[in-house]
């Protein structure tokens, strides 16, 4: 009783102070991105024609506030930051923070049917493969492993184009929209991301299936599907999930090139054209965003993890 | 972290791209039907629109819409010649102070204003507010002086003090924008969401990341386009515009690869249009150090001959470029020397004025290339360097960071660029790279400034041509850049389209295309 009362002041306290961390590091990115996209260049010289002289350019910087010290950059920034404000891009004339979210929604959406081609994939393959060790299924389960990592993406993302969209006729290239614009990138993607679950389901699989307790289930003659499903699965599930978590951050970085690919209209294209565009705003806030999304995800896990198994809370 | 995996990965999927190009394309059948129906034409551009404020906009992005939402006063027609718009003439006193123009009566704005002198004088004006942070302020920001409406069909610009080419520069950037409506919106920025032009198209939807939606104006005062809708679809990698071709979901395309030009060509259905941009592809040099051995002339000129910018062109850029004759781009319609040659291949030569300037064993220096430029070009002209002891080493920067660079002199000691043509008169090239005063320029030759002083006093085109014929000649003999080869825009289209392409840098005139 007594130790069950002290319970939950351990789990804020420890939720407290990971979330503590995940803001500072949150803030740490923003100061440092803040500071590397102006040290990279200035964006009145990608504005304004060669004809420009330093004074026109000295006067377009005082209009778009770019004049004053970095400091008191980032001062201003954070004095906006804490009223939602994130500033206003130059490219698009408009709040920095609208531009990104409007594009946010894409990149979840790629991203989480990704994961879930990927989960579809690599968990039910991953099991038969450690299951049906060295058979046929094995050697398939691998091969698609090995392709899924061994091949970026876009590598993918070409072939399935070239063979779906360009000779078959069956799906559009590229473009946003409907059903039809989903399928190759979220194949393209999922793919890469089922390797990565195919292999650790595997392993941990193999793991499970060969401690004391699997093997003594066997012996108790309990239905092979009983044993694997109901009792080396659920073990063998738990570093899964933890890796799934972390591949959703991954796969939204890396959806980068298969959003220009496909013309996906998502935060990694947005983030890539307006780093080459110096638009600062922008920058500042989907990495600011993207960093939110991030140490969220791993903060759920480290979370998740405590509640799990209750020594990582005493580390 | 994104970038540079993104970076890594550009060769490996240039290399991808092209054995996927040569797998099984005879298979490929182009859809012969347009994309939509015969009134519409879905084009693929390279790069998403962000704002439709043509006045704000910089040239690199407003060139998909600056000519279908709005009109100027004068424009260029298809070889570059001034043209009258909405302004019926214009008259240049003697002094080249003022410049009075005659608006036509006919024109109405998309929203339905009839345009009038008023709006003119209040569309220059909007440039020069710096409120409104147009990037085409610095283009008039010391010659207009004040903008006087004398009635409402006539219009006074009193310049501060002469400019030969004001009349280019009002006809690449003066877009003219409606007073009214206008002065009604909250900031400059709400017309870049919703612009109101004179042009024939108007605006029906910017949907930010994906596409651009324009409808013919049905009570546009001039020739009115051949389609009722044209779609801007922004699709940025470039293999994908090329099989959105192929599969007929758009109907033509922008920026197309060099390395995809052969293979569209042999497909049936699709034409291939290389479009002279008349900016010479070239090495700045920086002349004017004079510890460096690009100072003497004969160096210069070494680093020219031993460049087989021929072997660049068919083998490097896949047949996409012509050679230079002269830094003046033949494209331009004035300055144009036919008796000049390009320099041609001579290593021979080119060792031979190594020796005579004191370099008989060459000498190291370093090459710049911004990512904006084929990396491949660059290394093909360092190699022809090292042929004759030359030993370049190359540097390749990201645009963004070589900008600051360039624009500073700070690129030295060489660096690949190209001149943009963008009011179709050379003026801005030459004043550019060879004058003390360009930005671009490390060039100094006394002969050379004197000629461009001249052409600040010459508004005859005559004249200027006579005047820049002879700048050429000079700088083709004193070796002021290494010429490699003229720029071309490759556009991809179904063949059922007509289509009379506008030459010049950045400029997309879609007001006559229409299907057959």
């Amino acid at each position: 009783m007594h130790r069950k009362a002290r319970e939950p002041s351990v789990m804020t306290r420890f939720i407290f102070f990971r979330t503590q961390q995940a803001l500072v590091t949150v803030f740490l990115v923003t100061a440092i991105i803040f500071v590397i996209i102006r040290l990279v260049g200035d964006p009145t010289h990608l504005m304004l024609p060669p004809e420009a002289t330093e004074a026109d350019r000295a006067l377009l910087r005082d209009e778009m506030g770019l004049s004053d010290p970095i400091p008191i950059q980032y001062l201003r920034f954070v004095g906006d930051l804490v009223q939602g404000d994130m500033g206003t891009s130059y490219r698009f004339r408009r709040p920095a923070l609208d531009v990104v979210m409007e594009r946010l929604g894409a990149t979840l959406l790629l991203t989480s049917l990704s994961l879930g081609v990927g989960t579809l994939v690599g968990i039910p393959l991953g099991v038969a493969s450690a299951v049906r060790r060295d058979t046929v299924v094995d050697i398939l389960a691998k091969g698609v492993a090995i392709f899924g990592q061994a091949a970026p993406p876009f590598l993918l993302a070409l072939l399935l184009v070239r063979l779906f969209s360009v000779e078959l006729r069956w799906l559009p290239t590229s473009g946003y929209g409907s059903f039809s614009n989903l399928i190759l990138p979220a194949l393209a993607l999922g793919w890469y991301s089922a390797a990565g679950i195919l292999r650790l389901t595997r392993s941990s699989m193999l793991e499970v299936l060969g401690s004391e307790y699997v093997k003594m289930a066997r012996i108790k003659g309990l239905p092979a599907h009983v044993v694997i499903y109901k009792h080396a699965l659920k073990n063998a599930s738990l570093p899964v999930l933890t890796f799934m978590a972390l591949q959703f951050g991954i796969l939204m970085g890396g959806a980068v090139a298969i959003e220009a690919i496909f013309a996906w209209p998502g935060v990694g294209k947005l983030i890539l054209d307006s780093i080459s565009n110096l638009d600062y705003a922008v920058v500042q806030a989907a990495v600011t965003v993207s960093a939110l999304i991030f140490v969220g995800l791993n903060l759920a896990v480290d979370i998740l993890y405590a509640i799990i198994d209750p020594r990582i809370r005493l580390g | 972290m994104n970038i540079l995996k993104n970076k890594g990965l550009r060769a490996l999927k240039s290399a991808a791209t092209g054995l996927l190009a040569s797998v099984a394309l005879a298979g490929v059948v182009h859809a012969t039907e347009p994309a939509v129906d015969k009134d519409t034409i879905v084009f693929a551009t390279d790069r998403n629109i962000a704002i439709l404020d043509a006045q704000v906009d910089n040239t690199g992005n407003s060139d998909r819409y600056h000519w279908q939402l709005f009109d100027n006063l004068y424009t260029f027609d298809q070889d570059g010649r001034l043209t009258p718009q909405i302004a019926e003439s214009f008259e240049r006193s003697d002094d080249g102070l003022t410049y009075t123009f005659k608006i036509r009566d006919d024109v109405i704005f998309h929203n339905g204003a009839a345009l009038t002198a008023e709006d003119v004088k209040y569309s220059i004006e909007r440039i020069l507010d710096p409120e409104v942070q147009s990037t085409r302020r610095p283009y008039f920001a010391t010659t207009i002086d004040s903008v006087e409406v004398t009635d409402p069909s006539t219009v006074v610009v009193n310049m501060a003090k002469p400019d030969a080419v004001f009349m280019n520069k009002a006809a690449a950037f003066i877009a003219i924008v409606p007073k009214e409506y206008t002065e009604s919106l909250d900031s400059p920025d709400e017309f870049a969401r919703n612009p109101v032009g004179a042009g024939p198209y108007k605006f029906v939807e910017l949907n930010v990341g994906q596409s651009l939606t324009l409808e013919r104006f049905d009570d546009y005062y001039g020739e009115k386009p051949g389609i009722k809708t044209l779609v801007f679809k922004f699709i940025s990698d470039s293999s994908t515009r090329v099989n959105a071709l192929l599969t007929g979901e758009v109907d033509m395309a922008d920026k197309i690869d060099a390395a995809d030009v052969k293979r569209l060509e042999t497909t049936d259905g699709i034409d291939v249009l290389p479009v002279p941009t008349g900016s010479p592809l070239h090495v700045r040099l920086y002349a004017n150090d004079p510890d460096s051995p690009i100072s003497d002339p004969k160096v210069r000129l070494a680093l020219n001959y031993a460049v087989d910018e021929n072997a660049i062109i068919e083998s490097v850029m896949h047949g996409v470029g012509e050679p230079l004759s002269s830094f003046i781009s033949k494209y331009y319609p004035v300055g144009v020397d036919p008796e000049l040659e390009p320099y041609g291949y001579d290593p021979e030569k080119a060792r031979q004025l190594l020796a005579e300037a004191g370099y008989p064993n060459g000498f190291d220096t370093k090459l710049l290339c911004p990512t904006s430029y084929s990396k491949d070009v660059a290394q093909a002209v360092v190699a022809f360097w090292s042929a004759v002891g030359i030993n370049a080493e190359l540097q390749i920067m990201d645009y963004s960071a070589w900008a600051r660079l360039n624009n500073t002199h700070k690129s030295g000691p060489m660096t690949i660029m190209q001149y943009s043509n963008a009011i179709n008169d050379p003026i801005t090239p030459i004043f550019g790279t060879a004058s003390k005063a360009g930005t671009w320029s490390d060039y100094e030759n006394d002969e050379v400034e004197a000629l461009i002083e001249k052409t600040n006093a010459a508004s005859d085109p005559e004249e200027r041509d006579k005047l820049f014929r002879e700048i050429g000649k000079i700088l083709r003999e004193t070796g002021h850049s290494v010429l490699i080869s003229e720029m071309f825009y490759v556009f991809g289209k179904n063949a059922g389209i007509e289509w009379e392409p506008q030459r010049g840098y950045a400029f997309y005139n879609l007001r006559t295309v229409s299907w057959k």
